[in-house]
């Protein structure tokens, strides 16, 4: 067997070394923080501004689609647009879940937030899990208390919440938030509430499909949203609240800049076999 | 036969027809309030479908791993751990409610653990296909990986700090993406409205599953 | 310090058996994906259970009798498992689809196509504004020549010359789109990675 020499090295290592590799320069930075600055972005700061400006009294639908594949980038975008809505005392909130994991995030995260003196029936409700997609969606839009059959997540009836009792289709909404696991849940989101209803529509994507959702934000269907780590990094800092989001970008950092190299030893090493005739 | 066609594929294929009347016209026409609330039932019984289908993984991943512990089948006391597991987390969750602390105890350190972690292990993955694979062979491939290293320079947080010109261009790279990815949006809208219709006319059997033909 | 809760102890050791696939796939991996999905079974079964009984069951209950159809066409769906009767669940199904498809039917050709349409619809000269007229163009640009490569149905004239170029320009406009998709995917996945790490590293270990 021939000797690899430094440029097969360089282009083709053992997998298990590059994820070593990746696993230590992760790491590195969450042991020995650098503290890099971070420049809040228009999204972060234009959901914030939004949420701000509420005037008292709005009534804030939330899709709380959380799942545990997804909660841990959307959960830190999710966690501190939750605190904010609840330290905002003149904003109601209902909530619900079309995922069936979403109950027990909803739990973890007002214990971890806190209410902030509000008080569960008057100031937020929380529906609990309704199954389906596209006809749970369109079914709590045009009927929120026939949907949820008329009770809350713990059994309570409706009647018994003083919040529910003028709240019946997403028209009587003044902004409709979504915690969506995909990208399918938005586009459910935007044909059964935002674009009957014409409702404001904030959404929590994960940053991988916040590209496929650019469209959407261009033409204003989407009015804003913090999708990513990076923006609920910025909205922490917005929020003075320093959490898990901010204290892994010195971490996102160097992992960044460690694929950036790769990508470039790889096409260096591509283009230097090519001239030497090794590879097609 | 005659009987059983029309058991098995019309009445159906007339359900698929029916809803999607009822439901198309609540929106497009000015229809008496007993239709809209009918449309509306319709959802949520829709809903509660939904929700007995869900039943149908649950039941077929316990027949499959039933049948590999009867027949001793590779790595068969890994499906009784499976069956144990699953018990645990049904009888907690029955005996004490899916919100109790018993149940959130085992869902926090069993199941999202190892749930989270196997996604996580796509973040290793990346890197090392793109690595491996993402090389300029030609233009277009090399316009990819241009946008895609701006992209990645200027989304993190050290892209700003090492040039301000970083994240402006990540932000241009977003005007390239729109063009691309809008045509993508028009193109499958229009091809999933063509193939939803065929549905609600009853030209697409295939979306009924089988059904013992 | 080092932890000394039970329970983080053991979402640690569950964490480092999937982890150990990275070296190579292995049998407590293996224990670890059978972990997940008895317990991902016994959750959605607890979770559709009592949105059955909160939805269905309390509407039949109260004397709304339509939601019989419900319960008669959910249970239908399990006759999959008898090969006789199996098309008995295609009555189940029929309702599922005939709603979910037209509800987005209905709403698809304003939301997506009609929206997305008038978004591209952009000035191709911003006066005073250089920058904006080149990203219209762009945008304009890139739209079309990108659907153009994606209809394949019909053939371009005025000849093939001129629809391989567009064409290519189509291709350059889908390749810059997946470029940025992939730039975006890669925080995703980091985030994801580094918040197992944290759980690790600081929430077990104490570091």
């Amino acid at each position: 067997m021939s000797r690899r020499n430094i440029l097969d090295i360089l282009t083709d290592a053992d997998p298990r070394w590059i994820y070593l590799l990746c696993l230590t320069v992760l790491s590195a930075p969450l042991i020995f923080p650098v503290g890099l600055p971070l420049v809040v972005g228009d999204n972060a700061r234009g959901f914030y501004t939004y949420i701000e400006s509420l005037p008292e009294g709005s009534k804030v639908a939330f899709s709380w689609g959380a799942d545990s594949m997804t909660w841990m980038e959307q959960g830190l975008g999710a966690t501190v647009i939750l605190k904010h809505l609840m330290m905002n005392p003149g904003i109601k909130i209902v909530a619900f879940s079309n995922m069936a994991q979403g109950p027990l995030y909803w739990k973890m995260t007002l214990e971890k937030v806190g209410t902030y003196g509000k008080e569960y029936g008057v100031d937020y409700v929380y529906l609990g899990y309704l199954p389906g997609k596209e006809a749970m969606f369109a079914a709590v839009a045009a009927d929120v208390w026939g949907a949820c059959g008329g009770k809350d997540a713990y059994g309570k009836s409706l009647e018994d919440l003083p919040l529910m009792s003028d709240i019946h289709s997403a028209n009587d909404f003044d902004l409709y938030i979504h915690l969506p696991n995909g990208i399918d849940p938005v586009m459910i989101s935007i044909r059964q509430w935002q674009m009957p209803y014409e409702i404001p529509f904030y959404c929590i994507p994960l940053g991988a499909v916040q590209s496929s959702l650019v469209s959407y934000r261009k033409t204003g269907q989407i009015s804003g949203w913090i999708g990513s780590a990076r923006e609920a990094a910025e909205y922490e800092l917005l929020m003075n609240s320093p959490g898990l989001a901010l204290s892994g970008m010195d971490a996102q950092s160097f992992g960044h800049i460690f694929i950036i190299v790769l990508i470039i030893i790889g096409n260096v090493g591509y283009f230097i076999k090519k001239s030497r005739g090794i590879e097609k | 036969m005659k009987m059983s066609e029309t058991l098995k594929t019309k009445i159906p294929k007339l359900i698929i027809f029916l809803c999607g009347v009822l439901t198309i016209a609540d929106l497009y026409l000015n229809v008496p309030v007993s239709v809209h609330n009918s449309a509306i039932t319709l959802q949520k019984i829709a809903m509660v479908i939904s929700a007995f289908s869900i039943g149908l993984g649950v039941a077929s991943i316990l027949t499959h791993h039933g049948g590999a512990i009867m027949r001793r089948t590779g790595g068969w006391y890994f499906s009784i751990w499976l069956l144990v597991l699953f018990a645990i987390f049904a009888i907690v969750g029955f005996a004490y409610g899916p919100t109790s602390d018993q149940y959130m105890w085992l869902f926090n350190n069993i199941f999202v653990p190892v749930n989270q972690t196997m996604y996580s292990l796509l973040g290793v993955f990346i890197v090392y296909a793109l690595y491996r694979t993402f090389q300029a062979k030609n233009i277009e491939v090399g316009v990819m990986i241009v946008v895609s290293l701006f992209t990645l320079i200027g989304r993190a947080p050290i892209g700003g700090y090492l040039w301000s010109g970083f994240p402006a261009i990540r932000e241009w790279c977003k005007i390239l993406n729109l063009g691309g990815y809008r045509a993508f949006i028009i193109v499958s809208a229009i091809g999933a409205v063509a193939m939803g219709i065929r549905v609600l006319l009853g030209r697409e059997t295939s979306i009924l599953g089988r059904g013992g033909e | 310090m080092i932890t000394t809760d039970i329970g983080i102890w053991i979402g640690a050791i569950l964490t480092i058996f999937v982890f150990s696939f990275l070296y190579k796939d292995n049998k407590f991996f293996r224990f670890a994906e059978y972990t997940v999905v008895g317990a991902a079974m016994g959750h959605v079964l607890i979770m559709n259970v009592n949105a059955i009984i909160q939805i269905g069951w309390a509407q039949l209950i109260t004397g709304n009798y339509i939601y019989l159809i419900a319960f008669l066409g959910g249970l239908l769906l399990y006759s999959r498992f008898w090969k006789k009767y199996a098309w008995l669940m295609r009555y189940g199904i029929a309702i599922i689809i005939g709603t979910s498809t037209s509800l987005a039917v209905r709403a698809a050709p304003k939301a997506e196509i009609l929206e997305q349409i008038k978004g591209s619809m952009v000035p191709l000269l911003v006066p005073g504004d250089a920058f904006g007229t080149i990203n219209n163009i762009i945008i304009v640009v890139f739209t079309i020549a990108t659907i153009l490569y994606f209809i394949f149905t019909m053939e371009l004239r005025p000849s093939p010359k001129i629809a391989d170029k567009i064409g290519r320009v189509g291709r350059i406009g889908l390749y810059c789109a997946l470029g940025y998709y992939l730039g975006n995917t890669v925080m995703t996945r980091f985030t994801f990675l580094i918040d197992r790490l944290q759980y690790l590293l600081l929430s077990w270990l104490g570091l």
